[in-house]
């Protein structure tokens, strides 16, 4: 008895977490009910009931109902261990540096672009340890050598020209 | 007759084949070794690479991966007892503790042999099956296939490890977004919003490699995994310095010790066939299942858990019998059983084939050398990992703060090269955000990639039946094939309902 009504507190303590399932359920929930619109205004070929709506709405018809029973059944459930520790700053950083790596490749041709994104990755996760040439340069070098003769001579793909030189 | 064989074994026997063949397994056992690399991720990454090379070598390549990466997540389980792949968990449990007991190596070799008999028997029911039940498949129209892709989202859905509505929702979001673009009846452009980019709808590869791949990679950048990993494995081997007082002469394998596993090894093969040939059961489940099973039925059940090299060989033999007979659902129907598979599915469209039930009819040549190519990757398994476990040992060790920037370039720059093509690689990073919300919520990706792919097929078939019954849907209804998929369906539900009921019973007594 004393358990359930510590899963009971436990529940309602974190009933408007970040972490419970509500979020994704109400969501799923959202995200089916916006796109159905569409389905309804749409401009596409029908005939007898079977057009290409039909799919669209009985998709989404699933997804609003398994979103609401996701969202009726959240009891508060804390996030997976594995998602404890995430810093969804860091996550942002790197997508962003992932978009800059790219851009970079395109203007500065695949080594150099690739050995200045390993570079710095290199340096922020191991700002801590200060060895530089050994834990960030080398390595940034070598793996930079291994990628362009990968895309080069192995599976030769052949990316656009940069435009830099 | 005979000109088929010659074919298929020139095909198969090609020096580039088994070349690529062996380069995979490599690759599969290292990534599978790495904890945070999977087969999965390494299968998706390699997809835009492989599109230029021919057809048996691209997929003797990803086979290998498939493969190696089965037995991979065992060497870090039992060198560090830390599990190289969702699957190796369950080897855990006696391989980290036999290892602790100076058994490294036995338990190692027993892993590797338990893992390749499990795959090799499940590659022969793969051969032996899919040929029949693909001929039977060809009778199938319509009504029958959209009732068989019914019972394959379910399975999907219902069997995978987690919660039942998340696999559900899962499926229902792949299936959703499956239908932007073209329509593939009528040729409607749907849910567009006025981007060109998406007429021809979300393409498969960047989704693939950004919700499997991009998304774990951003987890363990936003983990600062660098660090902690690092500083995790170094505790766990300055732990096992201290208990192990090791004697290499205590640790030698022999036909004896592999004699004394071949129990639960047969019944890890039989479980990981069986499990792996549904659709959607993955080889965690396949691993763990067949680990309790082993438990159960072994007379030295107080062993287990105490390093018991029977609670290595079981859930090694099962999560690698999963490999090939996952592979049955794609090969007879075109339908894929599991997320591999959707990624073999995927690698098969790239070079030409159509997965479906006259994928084999048509494509005998390159199947059947596939087929070959499937048996001789096990030994090649056998043999590149007996002679190289220390050096994959020592992988495993690579920090992740080189392994995550390196495999997140070459995501971006194979994704971009496949076609050239931006919106590819926006597409990879917004698959890669919803890979991450979805793991942060505990939904499964497996169900969200199969319901992408089959949900297209799944359409046309549904239209197609309701065309045929002129819009009545009690049409679906009129096929004893389809009612009986219904009826699995309907059955899979009730039972999967009830244990939960039960276990509710026990848990709250």
């Amino acid at each position: 008895m004393q358990k359930k009504n510590d899963i009971k507190s436990i529940n309602a303590r974190s009933r408007f977490s970040l972490d419970s399932d509500k979020l994704p359920g109400l969501l799923l929930m959202l995200a089916s009910l916006f796109f159905f619109t569409f389905t309804l205004t749409g401009r596409w070929s029908s005939g007898a009931g079977i057009g290409a709506r039909l799919f669209p709405q009985l998709t989404l018809g699933l997804m609003f109902f398994s979103g609401l029973v996701v969202f009726r059944s959240a009891g508060g459930k804390e996030a997976k261990e594995k998602f404890k520790d995430l810093d969804m700053r860091l996550i942002l950083a790197f997508l962003a540096l992932a978009v800059l790596f790219f851009f970079a490749v395109l203007h500065l041709g695949l080594a150099v672009g690739v050995f200045l994104y390993l570079l710095s990755m290199f340096l922020f996760q191991l700002r801590e340890r200060r060895i530089f040439f050994r834990a960030a340069l080398l390595p940034a070098f070598g793996i930079t050598v291994f990628i362009w003769a990968l895309f080069t001579y192995f599976v030769r793909i052949v990316l656009p020209t940069p435009l830099l030189f | 007759m005979s000109e088929l064989f010659i074919q298929v074994l020139e095909g198969a026997f090609a020096p580039s084949v088994i070349l690529y063949t062996t380069v995979g397994v490599f690759l599969g056992v290292t990534v599978g070794a790495i904890p945070g690399l999977s087969g999965d991720m390494a299968i998706a990454l390699l997809l835009p690479l492989i599109y230029r090379v021919a057809p048996a070598a691209a997929l003797g390549m990803l086979m290998g991966i498939y493969k190696g990466s089965m037995f991979g997540g065992s060497i870090s389980a039992i060198s560090f007892g830390v599990p190289g792949t969702p699957a190796a968990v369950a080897t855990v449990e006696d391989g980290y503790p036999a290892k602790l007991k100076g058994r490294p190596k036995q338990a190692m070799l027993t892993a590797l042999y338990s893992s390749v008999t499990g795959d090799l028997l499940s590659t022969l029911i793969l051969v032996f099956v899919a040929v029949p039940m693909a001929k039977a498949a060809l009778h199938f129209g319509p009504v029958e296939f959209f009732a068989l892709y019914v019972f394959a989202l379910m399975m999907i859905s219902l069997l995978v490890v987690g919660e039942m509505k998340k696999g559900i929702a899962a499926a229902a979001i792949g299936l959703f977004i499956g239908t932007i673009g073209m329509d593939p009846m009528m040729g409607s452009i749907r849910l567009t919003f006025g981007i060109s980019s998406f007429r021809g709808g979300i393409p498969l590869i960047p989704l693939l490699v950004g919700v499997f791949a991009v998304s774990e990679l951003l987890v363990q950048f936003g983990k600062e995994c660098a660090r902690l990993s690092g500083e995790k494995m170094a505790k766990m081997e300055e732990h096992a310095r201290e208990l192990v007082g090791y004697d290499p002469a205590k640790d030698r394998m022999n036909w004896k010790i592999y004699w004394s596993t071949f129990k639960a090894t047969l019944l890890g093969s039989g479980m990981g066939t069986f499990i792996g040939a549904l659709p959607g059961a993955g080889s965690s489940l396949a691993a763990f299942m067949s680990y309790g099973l082993a438990r159960k039925l072994s007379k030295r059940q107080e062993e287990f858990g105490k390093g018991s090299l029977e609670g290595v060989a079981a859930p090694e033999a099962g999560n690698s019998a999963t490999a090939g007979a996952s592979l049955i659902p794609l090969f007879a129907f075109g339908i894929p059983g599991s997320a591999t598979a959707a990624l073999f599915g995927a690698a098969l469209v790239m070079q030409g084939i159509s997965p479906g039930p006259m994928m084999i009819e048509e494509n005998k040549v390159i199947i059947y050398t596939l087929f070959v190519i499937i048996i001789y990757a096990t030994f090649i398994n056998l043999f590149l990992s007996h002679g190289l476990i220390p050096i994959y040992a020592k992988l495993s060790r690579i920090r992740a703060c080189y392994l995550v920037p390196t495999v997140f370039a070459l995501a971006l720059l194979g994704t971009y090269a496949s076609r050239n093509s931006l919106f590819d690689v926006w597409i990879l990073l917004a698959a890669g955000v919803l890979g991450i919300f979805l793991r942060k919520y505990d939904f499964p990706l497996g169900p969200l990639v199969l319901g992408f792919i089959v949900g297209p097929g799944a359409e046309k078939a549904l239209r197609q039946a309701l065309l045929m019954g002129r819009g009545e849907w009690s049409f679906l209804l009129k096929s004893p094939i389809a009612l009986s998929f219904y009826g699995l369906c309907i059955l899979s539900l009730v039972l999967l309902h009830y244990s939960a009921l039960k276990k509710k019973i026990v848990e709250e007594d």
